[in-house]
């Protein structure tokens, strides 16, 4: 996880006190993608950590890729949703 | 390792998941079949009759995973089927389980998660058969 943000917990205090809630159309497109992609990312390395292998080329690839579907969701979500 | 063959099916659209759910379970002693819709799910289905199911329910095209674990539960009830899918809404897991799914996996899960559930209904077919 990364570090949090200093002041994470009142964030979320924050967001709960406030009910800042997060339209579920957006909550669908982050599951979808998210949780895809991370579900293949744990794929991949468990079934290596699983065997005690070494990464292969192939499989680091495909992580990448994986990471990178990540970063292009979040970048296109926040086009769509930015209104600045 | 198993004792008898146990046979294994994986439905799901993203071809790299089918492959790493294949090898996974091969080297388990499993024997592993794929599909990449709801329609081959039911062709293969018929004709091997697995032991399990691990079924995705958001697919590209033809049947969702649940209206295949509909179509499975009447083709070959007593195939154990294991819903692996994002979503987590409360509604969608009591549909899925009032349907007859025996496990309900939110993606992403851990290898270790996917196999102790696997297991579990290895057991159950286990148990059945005495």
């Amino acid at each position: 996880m990364a570090n949090p943000l200093p002041e994470e917990q009142e964030i979320y205090e924050r967001i709960k006190k406030e009910n800042i809630i997060i339209h579920p159309l957006i909550w669908e497109l982050i599951n979808h993608h998210i949780r895809n992609e991370l579900h293949m990312i744990n794929l991949i390395i468990g079934s290596t950590v699983l065997d005690g292998e070494i990464l292969s080329e192939e499989d680091a690839g495909k992580v990448l890729k994986h990471s990178k579907a990540i970063q292009e969701f979040l970048d296109e979500l926040f086009k769509a949703t930015d209104k600045e | 390792m198993l004792k008898k063959k146990i046979k294994l099916l994986v439905l799901d659209d993203e071809r790299d998941i089918c492959e790493y759910v294949k090898a996974l379970f091969r080297k388990k002693g499993f024997t592993v079949f794929s599909a990449l819709s709801g329609n081959e799910a039911i062709r293969k289905i018929k004709k091997i009759k697995p032991d399990i199911a691990l079924l995705d329910i958001y697919l590209k095209k033809g049947l969702d995973g649940l209206e295949a674990l509909k179509k499975i539960r009447e083709i070959s009830p007593l195939c154990r089927c294991v819903m692996v899918t994002w979503d987590n809404a409360a509604s969608k897991i009591e549909e899925a389980k009032a349907m007859g799914a025996v496990s309900y996996l939110v993606k992403p899960l851990t290898i270790t998660e996917l196999l102790r559930v696997v297991y579990r209904a290895v057991s159950g077919i286990r148990k059945r058969g005495k």
